[in-house]
């Protein structure tokens, strides 16, 4: 027996079987970069600031983000607005993304919803210092994946989609004096990483 | 305090913890010591019980169950009191909860946030649901003040601000007004606020209704570092938290109980800490390359500064001088001292203690043997009766004035002011005596010969020392007439505040600036010795006389010896074997001759006498008249170096100039005008490459191959404490505890005091009287500025930027002289043009002018007077403060009207 199956090769045909049985099977093996899983609203992936809709900041300078980061990765340096006496805001906001652990406790300390997190987690770089997310990065990014912001919050019981108003939420929400981006907020702006570089690319 | 009244003691039990505490404690203080808290936003240890918040309310059960304030209640013998019980716990729920149906919630952006009582109390005490509909205040909030500001929404209106700044402070700036739900704190009649800005409303604010303008938004309490440190900007050394964010200072905070000023601090303590990290600030060593000074390294400079120094030196025998500030540390000036005397072999050492209390120190030394003040704060808050002669204690040392203010408190009048102001505590004080400026001799004799005419000796005294009472009595034989008459005082007005200082059993006598610091100010200091002498004070405890200190370690400097006629440890040049001991520690000798003083210097340096002149931590130029020519002196030397913390009028003068380290940068020591040795830590980063002042001598001592080597400034202190062991010492009035050697009264009596006697009781000759100069212009401290350091300050200068010439109101109406107008202020010396201001605290046919202003115009108008030798060791170098002016409203400022 054993010299027949020897010679008529039946193990390999029974390997052989199953990548036949294979292949009329549909595909599980996603073929990362060029395709990529769809991502749950409450993913923790790259931190953003967010602005109110009239491109004003949101972020008052509370530093309670700070205070709250279990491995000291953000730094914010407060102070009253250039021009605006009594509005507080952050003149200096700094994320050190290569300390990050996406715990997402910074999102929940945050009392005027300006923080959340989107679903990017692409962080490589070839410069480490491209690393340390100032606050114009992170305005930026907040700019473009607004709406992964806004699920972010809503997947994770934070707001109901609509976002802390500017003018509070009634008695017992204050409503923090808008940073007005004519004295010393920052203007919204684009930076290079664009919402079509990360598209799923179809394979050929 | 008087162990005479025994205070019974009464057995209390709270939280079933039984201790006996003394009759007359309240609830709250009781369970502090028990380490229970009860929570309070308006109880303070320093003041009476306002029972304002109610969130203090206790459950004592026994004698009867009932609900008390726990911060006004007193204890009874057997009482029981519960703080965590369910009726207590609820009334503290529901005091927050309607506390917080108005406050706004913007904790996110307030500064109290993380250190705020209402805060911690409803994460502690409160409720997640409140039951009460919320009525939210929405006062805009009050930005109109320099320093403070008001938001009217966060207040409890706990009063503790309001009643701080009444009984405390006693200026009454601010109170409340309107009534019911609209009650807001703030200035009188809704105006903006406009105090002295002590900021002590900010401390005791338990929410962030107060905050300070000059640290909004700039900080969160947990970002901080706090360093215990010690303030720099006066004679008080009051000890605060200098706290930093990143190693840049954020704010200053008082620390409660600390301290000469027990957590009290004032408008400089507060708010004058941004000369620190001015950009002014010198980063870099600079050396003169022909007209210019250019930046170096530390090695180029020093270099060039060791070859200055030992050209001069080997030129001929005391060609060096040295002068040191009264900002230095306890251990730069031993170092510096050191280097001149040792190092550089030169007696030449002055400092700035020459224009500050040099006269007051010397004499209290010769006479008593005591380096500094007699008394400590806390005697002058216990003291029966206070004697403030020229002395604006509220400006001049605003902490010190808190602590006679606190002995006002206690009734009947204590306090006796003479000064030539009406000044802040005047108005407090119950007798006054307004003389004409420059009359303080006359005056105190004035009140000297009353005590001796009028039989207000101390009965004690006249018995023990007849022959000293006779001496006194004999120098006393003029007419009232020669004291009334430039005094402008009458006999009557001296008499009875005599006759009411000798009557009070602790009477003590506070001698300012204008006396040690006057024409023939030796004379005035031992003239009041006299007075405490035949009053008693010298003989009773807690009774005595005392010089204020201007600068914040003046002490220091007389302790460590910076003057030519003193030896570190205090003692006189004289003094052979202190001279012996101090030779034979550094290992060099000390010549008999004690060096020339500040003055004789700068005339040494004219005449090519003096070649090279060490100066740090202080600025003769920018502080003297132009008529005192130190720049020409300065110009003339060979080799100048001057180590400061910005480019400063002498430092422009210079050859070398050495950045060093403000206090805040630092590890060190200052010696406060109590005599107590109090520490610095180094709390900020350290503009570019300054060092610290004993750094930069120990390495200026290498260049000079004369190796000075410490391992840190405790050392250095350590080696300067075997000198003057008061160093030793941490924190305590007069080095008490150092083993201090003080020759006693009656060594001064035995003869030491015969020698000085001849024509102490001489009246100055009278001031030059220009007939058209008929005002007196007189330069005189302001609380907003100390000179030395403050007009860097952004903060302070915002506040006052010591630049108003201040006049009598009438008078003022009378030349057609509004506030803000521009005039013009003539002397024999020029004239300057300032802005004028009216002010009820000027007498009429005087002009106020702040000393340490920077316009150098006003103060280059008066005369510098050097004292004459008259008085034995020590020839008077003091700087003239009076001279004559005239005010004549200015052509431009009648333009632009």
């Amino acid at each position: 027996m054993g010299l027949i199956k020897t010679v008529f090769m039946t193990e390999l045909l029974m390997g052989l079987k199953i990548v036949f049985m294979q292949m009329f099977k549909p595909y599980c093996t996603l073929q990362y970069p060029h395709v990529k899983h769809p991502i749950p609203d409450g993913y923790r992936g790259l931190m953003s600031l967010l602005r109110y809709e009239d491109g004003s900041e949101r972020c008052v300078g509370c530093s309670l983000c700070e205070a709250a980061c279990p491995s000291n990765c953000i730094k914010v340096v407060s102070d009253e607005v250039p021009g605006q006496p009594l509005v507080r805001y952050a003149r200096e906001y700094y994320l050190d993304i290569s300390r990050c652990v996406f715990c997402g406790f910074c999102t929940e300390a945050c009392p005027v919803d300006a923080l959340a997190m989107t679903k990017v987690y692409e962080a490589s770089v070839y410069d480490r210092r491209e690393l340390m997310f100032d606050k114009r990065k992170l305005y930026a990014l907040g700019e473009q994946f607004l709406e992964d912001g806004k699920a972010y919050l809503v997947a994770h019981g934070m707001d109901d989609g609509t976002l802390y108003p500017r003018e509070g939420l009634g008695d017992n929400r204050y409503a923090f004096p808008p940073v007005d981006t004519a004295h010393g907020g920052e203007q919204p702006e684009q930076i290079g990483l664009t919402r079509e570089a990360l598209e799923v690319e179809e394979i050929r | 305090m008087s162990t005479a009244t025994k205070v019974a003691t009464i057995t209390v039990t709270i939280n079933g913890q039984t201790t006996q505490v003394p009759k007359g404690t309240r609830i709250i203080q009781a369970a502090q010591q028990l380490g229970i808290e009860i929570p309070t936003f308006c109880y303070h240890p320093r003041m009476r019980p306002n029972a304002a918040c109610r969130i203090c309310t206790v459950e004592v059960v026994k004698p009867m169950n009932k609900m008390f304030m726990a911060c006004s209640t007193e204890l009874m013998d057997g009482m029981e009191v519960l703080t965590d019980s369910e009726r207590t716990l609820k009334d503290r729920q529901t005091n927050l909860d309607l506390l917080l149906t108005q406050h706004p919630l913007d904790c996110p952006v307030c500064d109290k946030g993380g250190e705020c009582k209402l805060q911690d109390y409803s994460v502690k005490y409160g409720s997640l649901e409140n039951p009460f509909a919320t009525q939210r205040k929405d006062f805009p909030e009050d930005i109109r003040s320099v320093a403070l500001d008001f938001n009217s929404n966060r207040c409890v209106l706990c009063g503790a601000c309001i009643q701080i700044c009444g009984d405390i402070q006693m200026v009454d700036a601010i109170g409340f007004s309107k009534r019911g739900f609209i009650t807001v704190v703030g200035a009188p009649m809704g105006e903006a606020l406009d105090c002295e800005f002590c900021g002590q409303c900010m401390d005791v604010c338990p929410v962030g209704a107060i905050t300070s303008r000059f640290a909004k938004y700039k900080y969160r309490p947990w970002q901080e570092t706090t360093t215990l440190t010690t303030c720099t900007y006066c004679g008080c050394g009051c000890q605060y938290d200098l706290r930093t964010v990143d190693g840049e200072i954020s704010r200053v905070t008082p620390v409660e109980g600390v301290g000469p000023g027990q957590g009290s601090l004032c408008v400089r303590g507060h708010f004058g800490y941004h000369f620190m990290d001015d950009p002014r600030r010198l980063t870099r060593p600079l050396v003169r390359r022909g007209d210019k000074l250019v930046e170096t390294t530390w090695d180029e400079a020093l270099t060039e500064a060791a070859r200055g120094l030992a050209r001069a030196k080997a030129g001929g025998a005391n060609r060096v001088a040295g002068i040191a500030g009264g900002r230095m540390t306890n251990e730069e000036i031993y170092l510096f001292s050191r280097l001149v005397r040792d190092v550089l072999g030169s007696p030449h050492l002055d400092s700035s203690l020459r224009y500050g209390a040099i006269n007051g120190v010397t004499v209290m030394q010769q006479a008593l043997g005591v380096t500094g003040m007699m008394n400590s704060f806390d005697d002058l808050r216990r003291a029966d009766s206070i004697l403030l002669v020229g002395c604006d204690i509220t400006q001049e040392a605003p902490i010190c004035g808190l602590a006679v203010k606190e002995a006002i408190k206690k009734g009947e009048k204590p306090v006796l002011v003479a000064d030539s102001m009406k000044t802040e505590i005047m108005k407090l004080g119950a007798a006054r005596l307004v003389y004409a400026p420059g009359t303080e001799v006359a005056l105190i004799k004035g009140l000297v010969k009353a005590v001796v005419d009028e039989g207000l000796i101390d009965a004690d005294v006249a018995a023990k020392y007849p022959r000293a009472v006779e001496a006194i009595r004999a120098e006393l034989s003029g007419t009232y007439k020669e004291i009334e008459t430039p005094t402008g005082l009458s006999k009557a007005d001296i008499v009875a505040v005599a006759r009411q200082f000798a009557s009070a059993r602790r009477a003590v006598i506070l001698a300012g600036p204008r006396v040690t610091g006057g024409l023939k100010g030796k004379s005035a200091m031992a003239m009041l010795v006299d007075l405490a002498f035949l009053t008693g004070a010298l003989t009773t405890p807690g009774a005595g006389v005392n010089a204020i200190t201007m600068e914040n370690n003046e002490l220091g400097l007389a302790l460590l010896g910076a003057a030519p006629e003193l030896l570190p440890g205090g003692r006189g040049w004289s003094d052979a074997t202190a001279r012996a001991q101090v030779a034979e520690a550094w290992n060099c000798t000390l010549p008999e001759h004690a060096g020339d003083t500040m003055m004789d210097m700068f005339e040494a340096m004219r005449e090519g006498q003096i070649n090279a002149a060490l100066i740090s931590g202080t600025d003769p130029v920018g502080r003297t008249p132009a008529g005192a020519k130190v720049a020409e002196s300065l110009r003339a030397l060979d080799c100048l170096v001057v180590a400061d913390l910005f480019l400063t009028e002498t430092a422009k003068c210079a050859d070398v100039v050495f950045p060093v380290r403000s206090y805040a940068e630092m590890d060190g020591t200052f010696t406060n005008m109590e005599g107590r040795v109090q520490e610095i830590h180094s709390a900020m980063k350290a503009p570019g490459k300054s060092r610290p002042g004993v750094e930069v001598w120990s390495n200026l001592a290498r260049a000079l191959d004369h190796p000075l080597e410490y391992a840190s400034a405790a050392e250095v202190r350590a080696e300067a404490a075997r000198l003057a062991p008061q160093l030793a010492t941490l924190g305590v009035p007069n080095g008490a505890s150092a083993g201090v050697s003080v020759p006693t009264l009656e060594a001064w009596l035995q003869g030491g005091y015969l020698q000085t006697m001849n024509h102490r009781y001489d009246l100055p000759a009278k001031l030059n009287e220009a007939s058209e100069h008929n005002f007196r212009l007189y330069l005189g401290e302001l609380l907003y500025h100390s000179g030395s350091m403050s007009t860097y300050n952004w903060g302070l200068m915002k506040i006052n930027a010591a630049n108003e010439l201040l006049i009598n109101p009438r008078e003022g109406r009378k030349l057609g002289i509004r506030d803000g107008d521009r005039v013009t202020v003539t002397s024999q010396l020029g004239s300057a043009v300032v802005v004028a201001r009216a002010d009820s605290q000027v007498m009429p046919g005087t002009l106020f002018f702040p000393r340490h202003s920077v316009n150098a115009e006003m103060r280059n108008l008066v005369q510098v007077v050097v004292g004459s030798q008259e008085e034995g060791a020590v020839p008077l170098s003091c700087l003239e403060r009076v001279t004559l002016a005239r005010v004549a409203a200015s052509a431009e400022a009648g333009a632009s009207a």
